[in-house]
């Protein structure tokens, strides 16, 4: 307990997330549903089977997903950002960020928590064959796959920031290259670093984009007080021109 | 060399990540690029590993190739030569010299491969010979390719150094504690595959500690007698310092178990130091497991077990009934010639899954078709098979050209079908079968014409096996066809090819196969006679019987033979595969089982007005039977009434007047998100039932097609994600289009050059990231700059409107409801 005290990232407690269940609603969500139109269709029969087929698909993610999961805790003099003077000559940074919202994200904190995981190959390779046998079976597992490596990246951030609050810790909000004005590339070195390839299995291809697919990186914040969660929202959303949910007057994260 | 090694032990070097990072390596900073820029702390670091006892280091050049290496200024040639030169410097500086080897470290290119990734095989390949090349000329002695994960990639990194090199070639791979690679590849199935392309050397490093890879070891062991290497880490890391906690004579104790197990090459991985290769030393000496002790097993004498396989799945060939699926195959099919020709690879997929799922153990690939370029279809439909199942596959063809092109693109140790016992055939065929380490079928013909009776069929085996002994095949990688021919026309040969198999199988002791189904053609009732012959052949020594899985009855008869020749113990696959069985009553009525298993009382009020012939529609009525079919996404009703309709109605008035409508009718619904989109597929799907049917029946009478145009699609280059692009796909399929889809990541060029193959009117284009927009744009500039007069459809999820008209698409489709729109648009003008 006394080793946790002094620094966390010194503790020998390995975090696995892991996924139980998914969110019914999030999956409906990503399927169209709007809160206005609470009950699917309204034609029974027809929604039963919907409910049914969304049923399978999320089994099937649960029983093909195979989480791994890389993650290292730094400490901030090792993140150098924008503004950070003489980062070429600095032999003890890890990594450099670009962007204003990455540096407000991590304004005021001590640490660093970099993390990739991915629900893994197997799974990737179901959907691959699902996508030719059967269309609506692909979409709904895909969409499936989408909330279940969100779920476990939300599962290693409550297995985390319950073990640092113990600490009198706090985490900040989740980010992830691509959010924001934190570009894409950044994916590249955060992998690279967490050596994810050799560790769990995550690539990148030529475009930045993760294979397997179903993957996250994150980036978060160790704070010694509860920073009020200023990122998210709308505004770093690319899609918020054409939104289903704006239309509507909602908001998905709501 | 290798002589050596089978006669001592070798001691490899341990980690060299970790002990630049203590020289002063920066994060970020290329390990091969700071080894060229400081060669003193690298020497040092080999210097230090030679000390300790390593006969061979590994030079520090893991993370060299050209795609990692792209943009930093660096050439990876030259950056290799520095590194290597490094080493030899190291190596040669002791006094007896030429003990210490220096070893070419090649580590995975750091893409995933297709189908999964987007990293071609023959880009791998390329990337490969250009290290191995650089290797061998800066004065390495081996190349070892470590770290692997993908069995594929490894097998492009072999064929590159084989081709490429006189090296000798070591291989080793990493698993995870569940046994398997992070891309599934089993370890049986790696030696199997590596002992057939003929590697020097091969293993298994790195993610675990000595006693965690011990199984893997034991299974890599039983199928290989080649040299096994075994080189992991220090335990496991702590996650989050990344420190590793075990000590060098624990480590030595954990490997205590290998050198027993006949294990001659030994070194360590992450977390491992020079005193690490100390301790195995001073713990094993220079003797290897046969001078010391007389538990461990005879490597020379060792026959190691004989199998087929996929990177994950091994099919033994141990004289037990496996079969072969013979439905990839165009002789006599003309929806499976059609699919060829067109290379709809969907369809072919579509049959391998089935197969897969009907219990295959391996499935048979013949693309011969009269006029098309076989060996460049067995790649591609090579590939698009292993991308859905993971059977092995039996390579079928005649042609040396299509057989070796079917060799190198499978992943894993394949079948060649076949030979025959003709010297000709023989010389061309059997050293392409012997370089890539397959099993071949040897048909018991020679060209002078078919066998009279079992003794020239025996007669025709032995010179088979003549052949295949003086190419160093072994006789347990030979399978003998003894010729099952139609008793319709040689009824006197079905008992002689009995006698035949019986005497192959029991005195010659080899493999037999039987492309079984022949024997009923042209008869009546052919499950029968096809039933009854597999059962006898099986008796007499059929180990390997080419038949088609998906007839009950046949997969009945294997579960059965099984069951009574004890090769299913205690009857367990026999019981779970008939234990619900009585409750059916038989396959003929399943189609009439599957619509009371709907369920709905529409189901049954359809099938009703089907009967009375009253399924169609009369225009604009909703509630007909078979729009109601399609609403609700019921594909085999679907069927059935299409069925029905076509004894009173045209291919092209079902299509507009009833499938048609009803989707339409679906997209409506859609559209007022009444329905969602899985829903919207499923209605696509049960009308794709109907259409099939009737793509099926003017395939056989030879009529008009009923496709309304022609459409490319493609996911633009960089982008990965193509399910949207799949859901257009097949709401447009379903409409009546013809869907040429060029998949994902598809250069510019490539769009074009299918442009112009296939003079199409309308393209679609998908992008699902902001970052791959700009080469939808791309595209779009490529294909007006070269005048293609086509129309350009595009959407995805970050596409919009105004950024359409922005690159000049000329239509945006929101979901795959507008892409039918746009499609009617540009088919009606």
């Amino acid at each position: 307990m006394s080793r946790r005290k002094v620094s966390c990232y010194n503790t020998h407690i390995m975090i696995k997330p892991q996924i139980t269940q998914l969110n019914r609603y999030e999956v409906l969500r990503y399927l169209g549903l709007h809160s206005n139109s609470p009950v699917l269709s309204g034609n029974g029969a027809d929604d039963m089977r919907l409910q049914e087929q969304i049923a399978r698909c999320e089994r099937t993610v649960l029983e093909t997903a195979r989480i791994r999961c890389v993650y290292q805790i730094l400490p901030l003099r090792r993140i150098a950002f924008d503004s950070t003077p003489d980062t070429e000559n600095r032999q003890d940074i890890a990594i450099l960020f670009h962007g204003k919202d990455i540096a407000r994200l991590l304004d005021g904190c001590s640490e660093v928590v970099l993390m990739a995981l991915t629900l893994g190959a197997e799974l990737e390779r179901v959907l691959m064959r699902q996508e030719v046998t059967d269309m609506s079976d692909a979409l709904v597992l895909d969409i499936c796959a989408s909330v279940g490596v969100e779920a476990a990246a939300d599962d290693f951030e409550k297995q985390l920031s319950a073990e640092l609050l113990a600490d009198g810790k706090y985490l900040t909000n989740r980010f992830s290259p691509g959010y924001g004005d934190l570009p894409l590339s950044h994916q590249r070195p955060v992998l690279e670093l967490l050596n994810a390839s050799r560790a769990a299995g995550i690539t990148l291809t030529p475009s930045q984009l993760m294979v397997p697919r179903k993957s996250v990186t994150a980036i978060l914040g160790i704070c010694d007080h509860m920073k009020e969660k200023t990122l998210g929202g709308c505004s770093l959303c690319p899609l918020k021109t054409k939104c289903s949910y704006r239309s509507h007057n909602l908001r998905c994260y709501e | 060399m290798m002589n050596e090694i089978r006669n001592r032990m070798i001691y490899l070097d341990g980690a060299m990540g970790t002990m630049l990072q203590r020289s002063g390596l920066k994060m970020g900073e290329k390990p091969e690029v700071f080894g060229m820029h400081h060669p003193d702390v690298v020497r040092d670091i080999h210097l230090r590993y030679i000390q300790a006892g390593s006969d061979v280091i590994y030079a520090n050049t893991f993370g060299v190739n050209s795609h990692k290496y792209e943009g930093s200024g660096y050439d990876v040639r030259e950056v290799i030569r520095a590194n290597i030169r490094t080493a030899r410097e190291a190596a040669d500086s002791v006094r007896d010299t030429g003990r210490v080897r220096v070893a070419l470290d090649v580590g995975p290119i750091g893409e995933l491969m297709e189908p999964l990734g987007t990293l071609s095989f023959d880009d791998a390949y390329e990337c490969f010979r250009q290290i191995v090349t650089a290797g061998e000329e800066a004065g390495a002695d081996l190349v070892i390719f470590e770290t692997m994960t993908d069995l594929y990639e490894v097998k492009a990194a072999v064929l590159a150094a084989k081709e490429n090199s006189s090296l000798p070639v070591w291989v080793t791979m990493t698993f995870e504690k569940n046994g398997r690679t992070f891309a599934g590849t089993d370890p049986a199935a790696m030696a199997l595959t590596l002992d057939g392309l003929g590697v020097d050397a091969l293993g298994v490093n790195c993610s675990l500690g000595p006693e965690d890879l011990v199984p893997m070891v034991r299974s890599i062991l039983e199928r290989t007698s080649l040299p096994v290497i075994v080189k992991p880490n220090a335990g496991l890391p702590d996650p989050r310092t990344g420190a590793y906690a075990m000590t060098p004579e624990g480590f030595a104790r954990q490997m205590a178990v290998f050198p027993k197990m006949g294990i001659h090459i030994m070194g360590g991985c992450c977390g491992t130091q020079p005193s690490f290769i100390n301790a195995l030393k001073e713990a094993f000496g220079q003797s290897t497991c046969n001078e010391s002790s007389s538990a461990c097993p005879d490597t020379e004498t060792h026959i190691p077990r004989s199998g087929v396989c996929s990177a994950a799945r091994v099919t033994d060939l141990d004289g037990a009934v496996r079969v072969i699926g013979e439905r990839i195959n165009p002789t006599g099919k003309k929806r499976f010639q059609q699919a060829l020709r067109e290379q709809d690879m969907n369809y072919i997929m579509k049959c391998a899954i089935e197969q897969t799922e009907a219990g295959a153990d391996i499935l048979d690939i013949n693309v011969g078709l009269p006029g098309a370029d076989e060996a460049s279809l067995m790649t591609q439909v090579v590939r698009a098979v292993q991308s859905v199942t993971d059977l092995p596959l039996q390579i079928d063809s005649s042609t040396p050209a299509a057989i070796e092109a079917g060799l190198r693109a499978v992943n894993g140790r394949a079948i060649v079908n076949s030979v025959t016992a003709d010297e000709e055939k023989c010389r061309q065929i059997l050293p392409i079968v012997r370089k890539y380490g397959a099993c071949v079928v040897g048909l018991a013909l020679k060209k002078e014409g078919m066998p009279k009776n079992a003794q020239e069929r025996i007669e025709n085996a032995e010179t088979i096996l003549r052949m295949t002994d003086h190419y160093g095949i072994p006789r347990r990688d030979v399978i003998i066809d003894c010729l099952a021919l139609t008793i319709s026309a040689q009824q006197d040969q079905a008992l002689e090819t009995l006698h035949a198999v019986e005497y192959v199988s029991r005195t010659l002791k080899m493999h037999c196969t039987l492309g079984v189904s022949n024997i009923s053609f042209g008869l009546p009732m052919r499950k029968m006679a096809t039933v009854s012959f597999l059962t006898q052949a099986m008796y007499c020594g059929l180990d390997l019987p080419i038949v088609n899985p998906n007839q009950l009855e046949i997969m009945d008869a294997v579960a059965s033979y099984r069951a009574l020749s004890c090769q299913d113990p205690s009857c367990s696959a026999y019981i779970a595969r008939f234990a619900d069985r009585p409750k059916e009553t038989s396959a003929s009525v399943s189609t009439t089982a599957a619509l009371s298993a709907a369920g709905t009382a529409d189901a049954s009020a359809s099938a009703g007005a089907a009967g009375t012939g009253l399924a169609g529609s009369v225009p604009g009525q909703d509630d007909a039977p078979i729009r109601k079919a399609v609403i609700r996404g019921l594909a085999n009703e679907v069927r059935e009434l299409t069925r029905v309709l076509m004894e009173h109605k045209t291919a092209m008035e079902i299509i507009e007047q009833d499938l048609i409508p009803a989707l339409d009718a679906v997209g409506e619904r859609y559209e007022k998100q009444i329905l969602f989109l899985p829903q919207l597929i499923n209605a696509a799907n049960a009308a794709s039932a109907g259409f099939d049917l009737i793509k099926d029946r003017i395939a056989k009478t030879g009529g008009a097609s009923v496709s309304k145009g022609t459409i490319i699609l493609a996911t633009v280059e960089g982008d990965i994600h193509d399910i949207g692009k799949n859901i257009v796909k097949v709401v447009l399929e379903n409409y009546g289009y013809t869907v040429i889809d060029l998949g994902r990541d598809v250069p510019p060029a490539r769009v074009l050059e299918a442009a112009q193959k296939y003079d199409v009117k309308l393209i679609g284009l998908s992008a699902l990231m902001t970052t791959t927009l700009p080469s939808m744009e791309k595209t779009i500039r490529v294909l007006r700059d070269a005048g293609h007069p086509c129309r350009i459809l595009v959407g995805g999820a970050v596409v919009t409107e105004e950024y359409a008209q922005r690159i000049g698409a000329d239509f945006y489709a929101k979901d795959a409801r507008e892409s039918v729109e746009a499609a009617r648009k540009v088919f009606s003008d």
